[in-house]
């Protein structure tokens, strides 16, 4: 065991300071030893203390900022009501990002697409049913609303959260929308980014997972 | 170093249990070897601070990837048992949560340090009310135990004198408590609900661990070798003797197979997967016990989300409002003089001072925002903990048709709860919310839909102890009843839960039983 420990303790040295240990248990020189003529000083590729070794730290972005996400997932008439629903439930103003800034359609096209089977139903039933009432009632898809004629087609489906999911489609579909349009809107980069620069912003306005920084796990090795 | 011919205890798991075996075992002198079937995690190297929009999800997490880890987030996913790596099976309508870390140290890493002893209402439930069996022991028996163990994890606490959650080694908890818990606690007084501190175990650092608290004094010792990656499979038994002599288990990264040898095992690898060890060796099966009675404790953990009128708008005042405490069991209390159509009782822990969720406001756009600014800092919150009863149907077998990533069958549940638990957190949820509303505060929400069973990460009762070894798999000490070298020091030797968070019960066990053990060997009686 403690072996082992050894050779751990080794390798997590830098290789600078393993050589300077090796040095300090050297035997002292005997003078039988012949000096050596000193040979001209080597070309230094790095400092003595190791921080030559340094790898370096390449400054990069995420996908998001250099490109666009390929839609798969919804239908076109899905899609253009989940980007009015989410403008109506997180909307751009003041100086805080909403959820169109925040690509969030985009993002929920790919979160959806990925999720359990059960889930995507929510979703998609959700948006057919918008298009469907709205078309009832206003003859045109749920896109096309100004915001009064939306908020009013689902004013009447908007509840406050229970344990058991609401028993009506829509409703369920509203409670799972305005969770998630909001969560994926206040943990963009656009969002955190804005709320930092708020006066009297401390270190951002979300919380540890909501625009917020967290402490992650790796995969356990 | 001892060769693997060596050790006198071979110990599964090194979480609260198992740690607390080889804290006890090394100290009288007794060479262990412990196995355990995660990795020594680095915490420096295996985690790191990161902004929520750099994760894959945006910090809602991998869809699908935990589906019974409700405590799972994005942050936090990599430290749960991969359910595709070790997987349970059960039926569809009725979901079981097996929550799971493998990692040294266990749960213990993660665990909320709730910290209570039981009592006689728990140890004696039978002779109170009829229903089920009595532990083979008494308060009396553990309560030495409890009073080394919470020094070892400095309990801090307020003591009380109340039958039913007896006081403990405690750091004092004096704290003034703000305005929103004074009334609080008055409102829940006329009701005669008693309420105290919350009792909780302070640890050293960042942990109240085995990890920080038990595994570094065993191995100051020289007595305990602790060989991380190693997923035991089956426990050999010496066809002559009938006596356990060493593990099976698999290398975690190789999967190469290995064998560890030793005079005598003890099995902390937790409840369910002690039973499941024990189930896939053939061991302990001869009263009919193992596996049944699976019990915990339903939670509720937003039984009531209420607000504080006075400190809303950001007039909360410094004082006015923070800070929680705990309930203790206060139903059916006298015996014979049932107060409740349940039986037991149920605990509940609340907090102030935080922000209700958006979801409780039927709101969205600018107008949600204004009304959460409004509430911040305002909320009162509770969980809602209660007994679940030991029912021999609700039980594990082995699922022979599923195997884990290292070819070793599964568990199948079959756990539901019953109208005792409806009833009692029904009750739960109308006292929580009498209590605030006679407090002065709103109620936003109440609820009595418990979470499915194994969500509080508190399963019990799988190898339950007895005094007769037709009803039990483990006697007094928990030592198996078939075979007499082997121990198991885990959760699954409870017999009734009680509503009390069981760490301090569990390493309370653990240590008494070791110290039985080490006088065994040290009399030569194994």
């Amino acid at each position: 065991m403690k072996r082992r420990r050894f050779f751990q303790s080794a390798i997590a040295l830098p290789v600078g300071s393993a050589l300077l240990a090796q040095e300090a248990v050297k035997p002292a020189s005997t003078a039988s030893v012949p000096v050596a003529t000193p040979h001209p000083a080597p070309p230094t590729y790095g400092s003595a203390n190791g921080s030559g070794m340094e790898y370096p730290k390449i400054e990069t972005e995420g996908p998001d900022q250099a490109s666009t996400p390929v839609l798969h997932f919804f239908s076109p008439a899905q899609y253009a009501a989940l980007k009015r629903l989410s403008d109506l439930l997180m909307p751009s103003g003041g100086e805080l990002a909403g959820a169109l800034d925040a690509r969030v359609p985009e993002f929920l096209d790919f979160y959806v697409g990925k999720s359990p089977v059960d889930r995507q139903d929510i979703y998609t039933a959700g948006l057919d049913l918008l298009n469907h009432q709205s078309t009832q009632k206003y003859r045109k898809p749920f896109a096309d609303l100004n915001d009064s004629e939306a908020a009013a087609l689902i004013a009447p489906a908007v509840r406050p959260w229970n344990y058991v999911a609401p028993a009506d489609p829509l409703a369920h579909f509203l409670e799972e929308a305005r969770r998630e349009v909001r969560a994926a809107t206040m943990n963009s980069r656009e969002y955190l980014h804005a709320a930092a620069s708020e006066p009297g912003a401390r270190g951002g306005r979300g919380g540890r997972r909501q625009g917020g920084v967290g402490l992650y796990w790796y995969p356990l090795d | 170093m001892p060769t693997q011919q060596d050790y006198d205890v071979l110990i599964i798991g090194s979480g609260a249990s198992g740690g607390m075996a080889a804290y006890t075992l090394t100290k009288k002198g007794i060479k262990c070897l412990m196995l355990d079937a995660g990795p020594n995690v680095d915490f420096q190297r295996e985690r790191a601070l990161k902004p929520v929009y750099d994760l894959p999800y945006r910090g809602l997490g991998d869809p699908g990837r935990l589906p019974h880890v409700i405590q799972a987030n994005e942050f936090n996913a990599n430290q749960w048992v991969d359910e595709k790596q070790v997987p349970y099976t059960h039926d569809s309508k009725e979901p079981y949560n097996w929550v799971r870390v493998r990692m040294l140290g266990g749960k213990s890493n993660f665990w909320a340090r709730m910290s209570f002893r039981l009592s006689d209402f728990e140890f004696k439930a039978k002779d109170h009310d009829g229903f089920g069996e009595n532990w083979p022991i008494s308060y009396a028996d553990l309560k030495p135990y409890y009073d080394q163990v919470e020094p070892i994890f400095r309990v801090a606490g307020r003591k009380e004198g109340w039958a039913q959650l007896p006081d403990g080694i405690f750091l004092e908890d004096d704290s003034p408590d703000s305005e929103c818990v004074k009334r609080f606690n008055a409102s829940a007084t006329k009701l005669n609900v008693p309420v105290t501190k919350m009792r909780r175990a302070t640890g050293k650092g960042p942990l109240a661990s085995s990890l920080n608290l038990l595994l570094p004094d065993a191995l100051e010792t020289g007595n305990l070798t602790i060989v991380p990656d190693s997923v035991a499979r089956e426990i050999s038994v010496d066809k002559n003797t009938g006596l356990a002599n060493g593990v099976h288990f698999v290398e975690r990264h190789s999967k190469r197979e290995m064998f560890a040898k030793a005079r005598c095992v003890v099995l902390g690898a937790s409840c369910l997967e002690s039973t499941r060890l024990l189930l896939n060796s053939g061991l302990g099966g001869a009263s009919g016990a193992l596996g049944h009675y699976l019990h915990d404790q339903f939670y509720i953990t937003q039984g009531v989300m209420a607000s504080m009128p006075e400190a809303r708008d950001g007039k909360g005042k410094r004082g006015m409002i923070g800070g929680g405490g705990y309930i203790p069991r206060f139903t059916n209390l006298i015996k014979g003089k049932p107060d409740r159509d349940f039986l037991r009782g149920y605990a509940m822990d609340f907090s102030t001072g935080g922000t209700p969720d958006a979801k409780y406001f039927p709101q969205y756009g600018a107008e949600l925002e204004k009304t959460l600014a409004s509430y911040r800092g305002t909320a009162i919150s509770a969980t809602i903990m209660g007994e679940a009863l030991a029912r021999y149907e609700n039980h594990v077998t082995i699922n022979k048709n599923v195997s884990d990533a290292f070819g070793i069958p599964v568990l199948n549940f079959q756990v539901k709860y019953t109208d005792n638990e409806f009833k009692m957190a029904l009750d739960a949820k109308n006292t929580l919310e009498e209590i605030c509303h006679g407090a002065g505060f709103d109620v936003l929400h109440a609820s009595d839909k418990m979470y499915p069973p194994g969500y509080s990460i508190h399963e019990v009762g799988t190898c339950r102890m007895g005094d007769d070894p037709k009803k039990s798999v483990l006697n007094k000490w928990n030592q198996t009843w078939d075979v007499k070298n082997l121990f198991v020091v885990d959760g699954s030797s409870f017999v009734t839960s009680g509503p009390q968070n069981p760490t301090m019960t569990i390493l309370s066990l653990s240590m008494r039983a070791s110290e039985y053990l080490a006088e065994q060997l040290r009399t030569k009686a194994i």
